[in-house]
This record gives structure tokens, sequence and C-alpha cells, in this order.
């Protein structure tokens, strides 16, 4: 008589399927979506995002912007004759891009204090003042001051590091402290004792059987991550603010900041300045934030079920 | 008479006073340091404009003398001026109380709505009705304040100005209609996120024994969840209840800021598109920043004291550190 034995490929393999519900498979599928067009975009784009397509009456320039469904144009073109579809897949790229790095910095910053506090008890005390702190300073107004931060009055501007940087090190303490709480449970467990017996030193234990047993946890919180960076970048863009902004000029009596990149941010701050104009400016990067927040927010909900 | 002592400091074991005292200590310190760092913060930009806000050379020493003077001024409860002359402290009274105002509303709408709403989003059964509540929640939960803000105000100004019936403002202070839209915008949020941290715990309670043996007996509907689930709740709903107040107030800057409502968040994000944020304001910007960390901290603090008075196994670890 012989049983049937999958192969551990196959039933590991099986777990993760029976595992999906239907809050991941929406949100992964979203997430996967929004990531491959962006990465597709130099096949998806019709345009370069920096061109300037201008559209003639006879031979009179019509004025930009143009309203989406002008031929050649799916969604219309901002206020400088550039297409709005090839700038929000090329800025896509940009934007989520730089989203998943902040995130999984922040990520990385929170585990190790995490990991730290919950294992040394004694330095738990002192962390939670610190992350006490560090958690009151509402993220927005530390981001925009230190992204501002020697600026000349007059530009609200940030280069990518700068921007990368500060927005990293806000909004790790939520990270931290579920780590923190996760440690100090695993930490009488059967299976650390065990590795101590067998004489493995304390650094050994909380990095290689620790930290492992965090990885879903990990995996939600990354999640987390990347829909409030792109929440912040968002709210900061809202002020004015957005990752490499350049000098801002007085053009025609309103204030231009040209940017260096193609990227939701400035899009969603040239928006609402010019939203007057032409009210899909505005709708058009804000429905990507919302679509990218959502599907993040759910890709996280569905894996903490998972879990 | 020893046992009747034992017996006696066993009963009263929860009135301890060293968790409150390390709870105190513990307040009292992360406020000291959220309040440096955020003076720390504001300030930093004294080391590239001088207080007009015109450039000047790099002064470190600058630098450290305002920031040590203005929490000199602090110790002694004075905010410091504006660039006009006027005195913080009064202006700070108004942000304040616009603020607590708002807060206090959006609270009183999202606190019922958030526990109604939590209890549907466990007890919907059918399949449809259940999804759509589903992917509402998430929704309500990621639309980012300043998309539903843009939105209402959008819409509000379309229908006012085609049916010429003025059902709110979009923008300023008053206690009138003017609550209608950062009320909705920030309770929106709150009551979303209560929702679903209240449905997360009432799954918890829900495949618990002593809810099964009351359903065996024949209970169910409200009187169930009044009886046996909301009693259960109760810690859930301390914690949820913070978590719904720092959402709210972490929105509230934004919505304070497009609505013009006159609170913190507006005197914290004071920001001349044309000069940017400089050092005129920073005293005005600084003082916000320490009322929005005052509470905060203290909502955290408060949050841990009840929690651990509504916990016993929590407020025996407390005792035992």
């Amino acid at each position: 008589m012989s049983t049937y034995m999958p192969l551990p490929l196959v039933r590991r393999w099986r777990a993760v399927v029976f595992k999906v519900n239907a809050t991941l498979l929406l949100g992964g599928i979203l997430s996967i979506l929004l990531m491959g067009c962006a990465l597709a975009a130099p096949w998806l784009a019709p345009h370069d995002p920096n061109e300037t397509l201008f559209r003639y009456n006879g031979t009179t320039l019509l004025p930009a912007p143009y309203p989406p469904g002008t031929a050649g144009m799916p969604l219309g073109s901002d206020s400088l004759w550039r297409d709005m579809w090839s700038r929000l897949l090329y800025g896509g790229r940009f934007t989520l891009l730089f989203c998943w790095v902040a995130a999984l910095v922040r990520i990385t910053l929170g585990t190790l204090v995490g990991l730290f506090a919950g294992w040394y008890g004694r330095v738990a005390r002192v962390v939670d003042v610190i992350v006490g702190a560090w958690s009151a300073v509402p993220s927005l107004l530390f981001a925009l001051v230190v992204i501002t931060l020697g600026n000349t009055p007059g530009v609200l501007s940030g280069s990518l590091p700068r921007f990368l940087l500060i927005i990293s090190l806000t909004g790790w303490t939520e990270a931290a402290v579920r780590c923190r709480i996760a440690v100090q449970g695993l930490r009488s467990e059967p299976f650390i004792e065990a590795a101590y017996a067998i004489g493995r030193g304390r650094l050994a234990v909380l990095f290689r059987h620790i930290l492992p047993n965090l990885r879903d946890l990990l995996l939600v919180e990354i999640a987390y991550a990347g829909a409030a960076v792109l929440l912040l970048v968002g709210e900061l863009a809202f002020l004015g603010i957005f990752v490499g902004a350049t000098e801002s000029m007085v053009v025609k009596g309103q204030l231009v900041d040209d940017p260096l990149y193609a990227e939701w941010g400035s899009m969603l701050a040239a928006g609402l300045r010019h939203r007057n104009s032409g009210v899909w400016l505005l709708l058009e990067p804000v429905i990507a934030f919302t679509l990218a927040i959502l599907s993040f927010n759910l890709l996280a909900d569905g894996l903490r079920r998972r879990r | 008479m020893a046992a009747q002592s034992a017996a006696m400091s066993g009963k009263f074991q929860h009135l301890s006073l060293k968790p409150l005292v390390m709870t105190v200590l513990t307040f009292m310190l992360t406020l000291l340091l959220s309040i440096i760092l955020v003076t720390l913060l504001l300030f930093a930009q004294h080391v590239f404009v001088d207080k007009r806000g015109m450039p000047t050379h790099p002064g470190l020493w600058m630098y450290l003398t305002n920031v040590r003077t203005y929490l000199q001024g602090l110790l002694h409860g004075n905010f410091g001026k504006t660039f006009n002359g006027l005195q913080v402290n009064s202006i700070l009274v108004v942000a304040v109380r616009h603020s607590l105002q708002l807060l206090a509303v959006s609270v009183a709408v999202a606190l019922p709505i958030g526990i109604a709403w939590g209890s549907l989003l466990v007890t919907v059964q059918r399949r449809w009705p259940r999804i759509m509540l589903d992917v509402f929640s998430t929704l309500a939960l990621s639309l980012p304040s300043f998309v539903v803000l843009l939105l209402a105000t959008q819409a509000v100004a379309t229908f006012t100005q085609r049916t010429h019936i003025r059902l709110t403002y979009v923008q300023g202070y008053g206690l009138d209609r003017h609550l209608i839209l950062p009320v909705a915008v920030l309770a929106l949020r709150g009551a979303a996120f209560m929702a679903r941290s209240l449905a997360v715990a009432q799954l918890d309670v829900l495949r618990q024994d002593w809810i099964r043996v009351a359903r065996a007996k024949g209970l169910g509907g409200l009187h169930l969840w009044y009886r046996h689930i909301l009693p259960a709740l109760r810690l859930p709903l301390i914690g949820s209840t913070l978590g719904m107040l720092r959402v709210m107030v972490s929105g509230f800057v934004i919505v304070d800021y497009m609505y013009e409502w006159g609170g913190l968040g507006r005197q914290m994000l004071r920001i001349d598109f044309l000069n940017g944020i400089v050092a005129p304001e920073s005293e005005v910007a600084a003082g916000a920043t320490i009322m929005l960390v005052i509470f905060f901290v203290a909502t955290d603090t408060l949050g841990r004291l009840f929690v651990t008075k509504a916990d016993p196994r929590l407020r025996e670890r407390m005792n035992e550190q």
C-alpha cells in the first residue's frame, strides 16, 4: 500500500494558495498592476514625459491644458503641453520606487530598535520614552521643516537624498513598538530556550531565531509603511513640497516650481495650483495616489488576516 | 492580625502607587524630550536665516542660544512674540479653543458611528452587503484627508452653484454650518479606524466559549451584544478610541490648514508660499506644535492609565515591575 506524499515545494505552494484571502488577492493584484504599469512605462507611455506636444487650430496654437480625450493624449495634457498619461506612468516609476525604499528603511530602523528593546528588558523603558517622544512630533511637520531646512526664503524644494532620509526617519516608531511586543512574546518560547541550551549567543539567537519569526509581521508592516509614506508624500505635495523641485519662479504673476522629475507629488502640487484651468490636472494625480494607498492598505490587511 | 493585614493588602493591591508614579514619570520624560525635539527642530532654520527671515551665515551658537532662550521662556509660560509684536500665548489660546471644539464635535460624531459600523462589519453575514461594507471601510481608511476634503469641497461648491442652496460653507470658522465639512472629513476617517479595530476585537470575542454558551442558551441579537459582547470590548474600546483620536489629530492638521479653521494645524503650518517656512513665525509654529505634542503625549498616557485600570493582568504586571 502506498501513500501519496506531495513534494515539499508543492506543499508549500498549496499552503500559499490556500492562505490567500479576497483582500490579499485584490490588494496584490492592484499593487502588481500599478507597479507593472510603472515598470513598463517606456513601452506603455506614448510620449516622453517631458516632451511638449502642441496642438493647433489651423495655424493658431491652442492654449494648454488640453482636456482628456485630445488626440494622442488619453488623459489630456498639463499646463506646459505635456502628456498626463505618460507623466503618470513615468511618475509612478519614481514615486513607487521612492516609497518602497523609504518604507524599507523605516521598517529596518523600527525592527532594529524593536528587537533590542524587546530583548534587553532594561532598555525597554528608555526606548519607550524615546519612541513616545518621537511619535508625538507630527511627521508632516518633521518632514516639512527638515526638508526645507537651509533653503533661502521662497524655496520649498528638497533634494532626493534629503527627502528619502527625512521620510524614512519619521514613522519608524509603530514598527518598533509592534516588533518589541512580538519579541517579548517570543522570548519565553521553548525554541529560544533550546537555542540557548545548545550554546548559541544572544545576538545569534536574536538574529537567527527571533528575526525569522517576525517575517509575517514585518511583511504587514512594510505594506502599511508603503501606504504611510505615500500619504506623507501626498500631504507634502499638497503643501507645495515635492521631490526634486527646483527654485520657484514667478511666471506671468504665478509661482511655478519647475520639477526635476516626472513625479506624482509634483503633479499633485501643480494640479492644485492650476485646478481652475482643468479639474483633471488635480484629479488624475489624486486618483493615482489614492489607488496606490488603497492597494497597499488592502495588501497589508490581507497579509495581516493571513497571519 | 497578620493574616487580616495580608488580606487587606491583597484587596487594595490595585491601588498601589508604583504604576501611577512610573506612568507619571514616563509622561514627564516623554513630554520633556518631545518639547526639546520640537524646539530644536523648529529653530534649526535659525542657523541659516535670521529672525527676520534674511539669509545669514551659519551660526550654531546663535541657534543654541535661541533654543535656550525659548525653553527658558516656556518654563515661565511665555511662548514668545510674533514678528508683528503679538503675544504668541493669546494666539495659541484661540487656536487651542478652535481645535478642541472641532475635535470634540468630531469625536462625538465618530464614536457612535464607529461602534455601530464595527458591529455591522462583524454581524452582517450576507455576501454582497458584507463585501460592500469591507470595501467602504478600506476606502474610508485609505483616502487621504486632503483628498476627501477636496472632493467634498468641490461637491458642495458645485451643488451650491447649481441649486443656489447653501448647505454648508467651504472655508472658515464657526460653530454652525461651518462645522459640517471638517467634522464629516475627520469623523469619516476616525469612525473607519474605530470600526476596523473594533471589528477585529469583536471577532476574537465572538470565538470565546461563553458567547457560544450564551447562544446555546437562546440569547441573541442586541441582548447578547449588550450583555456579553460589549463588556468584553471595554479594553479594545479604550484602545481604539485613543487610536481614533490619533488618526483624527494627524488628519486635523491638513483639514485645519485647508479649511482655515484657525486651529493649531493652521498655526503649525504657517507657510507663505513666497517666503517658505522662515524664522519670524517660528515661535507661533513652535507653540502650536508643542500644544499638539502635549495633546499626543497626554492622550497616550491617559490611555495607558485607563488600560491598566481596566485590565487586572496588566495591573499585576505593572505592580511586579
